[in-house]
């Protein structure tokens, strides 16, 4: 199973399996266990492995990476037209399941690590990639999306109408983009069979590029791709429809960078538990999070006390022991000359000189409500929850920014944040941030300060 | 709006170098679809039909543009802004609808509803509400406000007209529909209106917005303003956070006490407890009630510790006057029919003790 890794970004299907995998970490050879309460937190990276596992028991052969995109754009544009038109269009190929447009439209609300979020996933392939795509309604939506991780986006189409050209508030679609880390963008110039003229339709292109340009997107190289989604959807007039769909999903292979697989960063693994076996030493166990593992590499223990240097002597799973642990492998570590007390949960296992560790951060975070489960009052600056970090459980400090004088559930908000010991901390890490035990609030760091 | 300014700026650059090559159709498109911000293809058809001549196009873009807007006039507009304007002694405050948030983050959006709240305050200010009433929060008329002639100025809009018009320009270019939902009006004769904004992007635009009066029962001493107004931020917020329905116990009406009281008997009539303790769970149940939703006996939010009447007391005794709260309003955007039927001042309004 675990060598079916092959890594994919979260996805909500992986989520209904979080059970499943902590059933499996108890079978391991050195007889540990692993806590239950901050199995939504790890999701993410994990079971991507069970998740390839699950997807090829339905396409047979699946080797192809997978991607989140999203749809943004002004209300009467076509966005959801288009999305429909782009599962039908590649459902003739065999590709996608088409959806209808009415079960895009409605944006059902999700759950999503106990958050509600209304957006609508549909599902499809290219030759080249597996693409989960969103579409939400509103900016607060697409905003949640990215802190609970629940589909960051690796690309966005950004859907204008050609009649129309750009709106006043494309500004604020192009600006979410930026705010959501959208790193790459390509458009669809929608209804070009509504414009007869084919200047007016270069028109509309220029200010559509200058527009990017302005707010840093590399305007001149983004493809924007001219077609009708209604004819697409339709069957009818193949050159601006069907064509046109396969172009702009062909930008989208082309030009939407991959995100780095996870096998390919340097390896680390959050410390879930410590045990020491007689006759054979200290073991820790966890979930690998990014990178590979192999008997004889040598390690760095970072975070919560001083770093620590040693020499991974095995890697053992479901009581075998492994050639390597990689990515999203619940594994256990025998670790040379370490003693049980040197080491604790909350510590990361990593290359070494790969991890710093960090106090004081900046990041972006969402206050669940009350009916999420979360708090039922608002806070202020120098509220001090625990904030849950891979597997660290550390007091910190909310430092709200100065126009922000209050936070209340249901807000999303960028504050800096201050904790009590250094922790192993990146960029894009996401956290909860919790209450007695209770989560009540999801963030994602924007920036490390000290 | 920098931001847009300097795209303004760059695009007109642009244009300006079109016409001096001898206005091509193209810069013309590109300078009336700049003046106008209408859709593409009806710039361009504006200027076919009149001959290429700007200022008749543009005369057309406008008319076509209200046309368009009335077709979306039936669409859902829940999310939007509430804007607020303050002179000493008085507030207004509007909310306009939209349909997405992302049009609330537009500064166009965000002008014209600065514009508006800046129109309401003016609107009451002439009328001079109930000069009678020592504080008071009254329902300013639409109809009134959609009449009152403003002026836009924004480099997407620069428009004078009613505020009917305002809005109606300001949806053509949107593409969304846009709502004047409701306006306030807010005002003390007697000390100072505090305000806050909740999830505010901009001076004066909020989400949720908390309003209240803070009033001096002897006018002939003067107050420590600073200290006021500082305060009475704060029990903005606590309004904003806390959500009471009611200023004060005597303000909860005999229908909503009675309703109260007929659930927390039906809870615990299953329970075979003599009467006396029966009733005694009802009455602590009620306090309880009392202690959710009637502001002057809520817990204060940023001090679990003391009640916002305490927090009154303590500033008349600071103050050096004896100071009230006249009357409260909490308005959040896209709020329920039934919130806003409970926010009616009749009932939100009252005057302590």
């Amino acid at each position: 199973m675990a060598a079916a890794a092959i890594v994919y970004r979260s996805s909500r299907v992986s989520r209904c399996f979080s059970q499943p995998r902590l059933a499996f970490c108890g079978l391991s050879s050195f007889d540990y266990h692993v806590t239950t309460q901050n199995a939504w937190l790890e999701d993410e990276v994990c079971l991507l492995g069970l998740y390839s596992w699950r997807r090829n028991m339905a396409t047979f052969a699946r080797t192809k990476p997978h991607m989140n995109i999203g749809t943004i754009g002004h209300v009467d544009h076509g966005k959801t037209t288009l999305t429909a038109a782009i599962t039908k269009v590649l459902s003739d190929e065999g590709k996608a399941k088409a959806v209808a447009f009415d079960e895009i439209d409605k944006a059902p609300e999700e759950k999503a690590r106990g958050i509600t979020i209304a957006t609508a996933h549909v599902e499809y392939e290219t030759e080249k990639r597996h693409y989960a795509h969103v579409d939400c309604p509103g900016h607060a939506d697409y905003v949640k999306n990215m802190i609970t991780g629940a589909a960051q986006m690796d690309g966005g189409i950004l859907v204008v109408s050609a009649p129309d050209g750009a709106m006043p508030q494309t500004k604020e679609h192009i600006l979410l983009a930026r705010q959501v880390g959208v790193p790459s963008l390509v458009c669809f110039l929608n209804k070009v069979d509504a414009v007869d003229d084919e200047e007016l339709l270069d028109i509309v292109e220029m200010e559509l590029r200058e527009l990017l340009s302005f707010y840093k997107f590399p305007g001149d190289d983004i493809p924007i791709v001219r077609g009708s989604a209604l004819h697409a959807l339709n069957g009818t007039n193949n050159e601006i429809g069907k064509n046109a769909i396969l172009k702009l999903m062909q930008a989208v292979d082309d030009y939407i960078p991959e995100p780095t697989r996870v096998l390919d960063k340097p390896f680390l693994m959050p410390i879930e538990d410590v045990f020491s076996i007689q006759g054979r030493g200290t073991v820790v166990t966890g979930r690998v999070e990014q990178g590979i593992i192999k008997p004889g590499d040598e390690v760095e223990v970072v975070g919560l006390k001083n770093n620590l240097k040693s020499t991974v002597t095995g890697v053992e799973m479901f009581k075998k022991s492994l050639d390597n642990g990689q990515a999203g492998d619940n594994v256990g570590l025998l670790m040379r000359g370490l003693k049980r007390d040197d080491v604790e949960r909350g510590q990361v296992v990593c290359k070494p000189g790969t991890v710093k560790t960090y106090k004081k951060f900046e990041a972006e975070i969402y206050v669940l409500t009350k009916e999420e489960g979360g708090r039922h009052t608002a806070f202020f600056s120098n509220y001090r929850p625990q904030f849950y970090m891979r597997t660290a459980d550390v007091t910190g400090k909310v430092e709200l920014p100065e126009n922000v004088k209050m936070v209340m559930p249901g807000d999303n908000v960028t504050a800096t944040f201050e904790l009590i010991t250094p922790v192993p901390i990146d960029a894009g890490q996401r956290f909860a941030l919790r209450e007695g035990g209770r989560t009540v609030g999801a963030g994602v760091v924007s920036k490390l300060i000290s | 709006m920098n931001h847009l300014g300097r795209v303004v700026r760059q695009v007109s650059q642009r244009s300006r170098s079109y016409s001096t090559e001898g206005a091509s159709p193209t810069a013309l498109i590109r300078q009336l679809r700049e003046k106008s911000s209408a859709p593409m293809k009806d710039v361009k058809t504006a200027l076919v039909q009149c001959n290429w001549d700007m200022e008749a196009a543009f005369t057309e873009l406008r008319k076509k543009g209200l046309a368009a807007v009335s077709k979306k006039a039936s669409r859902a507009a829940t999310e939007g802004l509430l804007a607020l304007c303050e002179k000493p002694g008085m507030a207004s405050i509007i909310e306009l609808n939209s349909e997405t948030d992302f049009v609330a983050r537009n500064d166009v959006f965000q002008h014209l509803a600065s514009r508006v709240a800046q129109a309401a305050l003016s609107l009451c200010e002439t009328e001079s509400t109930s000069p009678g009433h020592p504080s008071d929060t009254s329902v300013i008329d639409l109809h009134a406000l959609e009449s009152v002639r403003i002026k836009l100025d924004h480099p997407k809009l620069t428009r004078e007209g009613t505020v009917q018009e305002a809005i109606q320009e300001a949806a053509s270019i949107i593409g969304e529909n846009l709502k004047l939902r409701r306006a306030f009006h807010v005002c003390s004769n007697s000390g100072l209106v505090s305000s806050y904004l909740h999830a505010s992007l901009q001076p004066g635009l909020g989400k949720t917005a908390g309003l209240l009066t803070l009033n001096m029962k002897d006018g002939s001493v003067k107050a420590p303003l600073q200290l006021m107004s500082s305060v009475g931020e704060s029990l903005a917020m606590h309004i904003v956070a806390a959500r009471p329905l009611f200023l004060s116990k005597e303000c909860v009406t005999k229908e909503v006490w009675e309703h109260e009281k007929s659930i927390i008997l039906s809870q615990v009539s299953g329970s075979n407890k003599p009467e006396q303790i029966l009733n005694k769970m009802v009455e602590g149940r009620l306090r309880k009630y009392v202690e959710e939703v009637v502001l002057l006996d809520q817990k204060f939010a940023m001090n679990d510790k003391i009640t916002v009447q305490q927090v009154v007391e303590d500033l008349s005794k600071q103050a050096g006057v004896a100071v009230e709260i006249g009357c409260y309003l909490r308005m959040e955007v896209g709020e329920t029919t039934e919130r806003e039927e409970s926010m009616q001042p009749t009932e939100a309004v009252a005057q302590a003790g």
